[in-house]
C-alpha cells in the first residue's frame, strides 16, 4: 500500500471543483483531463494511478468516472480526500442540472419551447442508442456476454431492472467460481 | 420530509445498482425514479437524460434533476449525495485495500455480467424514450437516426442537444408541435 501524498485537502477541492466544470464528453475525456491537470501539469499522480483507478473501479457499481475522482482523492489525502475530490468533482454539473431542472419548469408553455422539448427527446434517442452500441461493444465483448446482455433485456422487459442486474450478475459470480475451481482440481 | 428520505433511499439503491457505470444505470434510474414514483412524466425524464448527456460530468447528474422537480434545492442536494455516496465510499475503499475485492475471482464474474445485462436494459430504456415519438408521429425517428450517426461519429452530446433545441424551437415557432 501507498501512503498517502499530503495535497491540501482546500486545494484538492478547487482544483477538482474547477475539473468538474471542464469534463464534457463522458469517461474519455475525464480521464484524459485526470491525467493532464493532476498528472503532467502537478505531478499529484501518474499515468499508473489513472490506469490502476480505473480498471478498478470500473468493477464496482456507480460512475465510473466519479470513482476514479475518489480513488486518486484517497492516494493524495486518505479518506477526506476520497470524499472531498468526487463531491467537488461533481458541484458544478449539478449546479447545471439544477438549472435546467428549474427552467423546465419556469419556462412558459409556448410553441418553441415545446419544440425544443421535442427536439431534446428526439436528440436523446439517438444519442443513447449511439452510446449502448458503443457501450456494448466495448464491455459486451464475446459471445457469453453478448447472450448476457440480451438476457438482460428480456428479464428485464419481462421482470425488473434490478432483477436483471442482480441475477446476471449472481450467474456470473458462479460461472467465475466454478471455472476457478475447475483450474484449482485441474 | 417523506419524500426527500424516498428520494434518498431511491437514489442510493440506484447507486449501488450501476453495474458497467452511469451510462448503464439509466434504466435502473427510469425503474425506481420515474416508472414507480411517477416523479416525472416521460417527457421530463427524456429531457434530463439530454441535459445529463450535454453537462460536463458523469451521466448520473441526472440525479439531481430529478431531485428538484420531487423536493426543490434540498431535493437536488440528497439525491446527488445519495446517487453518489455507495459509489465513492467503494472506490475509497478499493483504494485503501487496494484491489482485495477485484482479485476475488467471483467479484469479477458478477461485476462483467452485470455490466452486460444493464447495457442490454438500455434497449428498454431507450424503447420507452422512442414511444412517445412513435405515438406522436414515426417519422420523427428520422431525426434520432441522423443524430444517432453524428454520435456515433464521435459529434459531441453538447453539440447535438444544443443543435436540437434550436431547430426544434424554430420549427415549433413555425409550424406548431402538434
Amino acid at each position: 500500500m501507498q501512503t498517502p501524498i499530503a495535497v491540501s485537502l482546500g486545494r484538492l477541492s478547487l482544483v477538482l471543483l474547477r475539473l468538474g466544470a471542464l469534463a464534457f464528453g463522458g469517461m474519455g475525456s475525464t480521464l484524459a483531463l485526470l491525467r493532464s491537470e493532476l498528472g503532467a501539469r502537478r505531478g499529484w499522480i501518474t499515468d499508473q494511478d489513472v490506469a490502476e483507478a480505473l480498471a478498478i473501479t470500473q468493477t464496482l457499481p456507480g460512475s465510473t468516472g466519479v470513482q476514479v475522482v475518489a480513488y486518486l482523492g484517497w492516494k493524495l489525502a486518505g479518506w477526506p480526500g476520497a470524499l472531498i475530490a468526487p463531491f467537488s468533482f461533481v458541484v458544478v454539473p449539478a449546479a447545471m442540472m439544477i438549472a435546467a431542472s428549474a427552467a423546465l419548469v419556469a419556462i412558459p408553455d409556448v410553441p418553441a419551447t415545446r419544440g425544443a422539448l421535442l427536439g431534446i427527446q428526439i436528440a436523446v434517442v439517438g444519442i443513447l442508442a449511439a452510446n449502448m452500441l458503443k457501450m456494448a461493444r466495448s464491455t459486451a465483448k464475446g459471445r457469453i456476454l453478448s447472450t448476457v446482455l440480451i438476457g438482460g433485456l428480456i428479464i428485464g422487459a419481462l421482470g425488473s431492472a434490478v432483477v436483471a442486474v442482480l441475477s446476471m450478475g449472481m450467474l456470473g459470480a458462479m460461472g467465475a467460481m466454478r471455472k476457478q475451481r475447475g483450474l484449482n482440481d485441474g | 420530509m417523506a419524500e426527500l428520505a424516498e428520494l434518498a433511499l431511491r437514489f442510493l439503491m440506484i447507486g449501488a445498482l450501476a453495474f458497467g457505470g452511469g451510462g448503464s444505470a439509466l434504466p435502473i434510474v427510469e425503474r425506481l425514479a420515474v416508472a414507480e414514483t411517477h416523479w416525472l412524466t416521460p417527457q421530463q425524464f427524456a429531457a434530463g437524460v439530454g441535459f445529463a448527456y450535454a453537462t460536463p460530468g458523469p451521466v448520473l447528474i441526472l440525479a439531481p434533476f430529478i431531485g428538484y422537480q420531487v423536493g426543490g434545492l434540498a431535493g437536488a442536494l440528497v439525491s446527488t449525495f445519495a446517487v453518489f455516496l455507495i459509489p465513492v465510499l467503494l472506490a475509497g475503499a478499493a483504494a485503501g485495500i487496494v484491489g482485495r475485492l477485484r482479485s476475488a475471482t467471483w467479484f469479477k464474474g458478477f461485476g462483467s455480467f452485470a455490466a452486460a445485462a444493464a447495457i442490454g436494459l438500455l434497449g428498454l430504456t431507450l424503447y420507452s424514450l422512442a414511444k412517445p415519438l412513435i405515438l406522436l408521429h414515426p417519422g420523427l425517428l428520422l431525426g434520432s437516426g441522423v443524430v444517432f450517426l453524428a454520435a456515433w461519429r464521435g459529434i459531441s452530446p453538447v453539440s447535438l442537444i444544443a443543435g436540437a433545441i434550436l431547430v426544434g424551437a424554430v420549427s415549433g415557432a413555425v409550424w406548431g408541435t402538434d
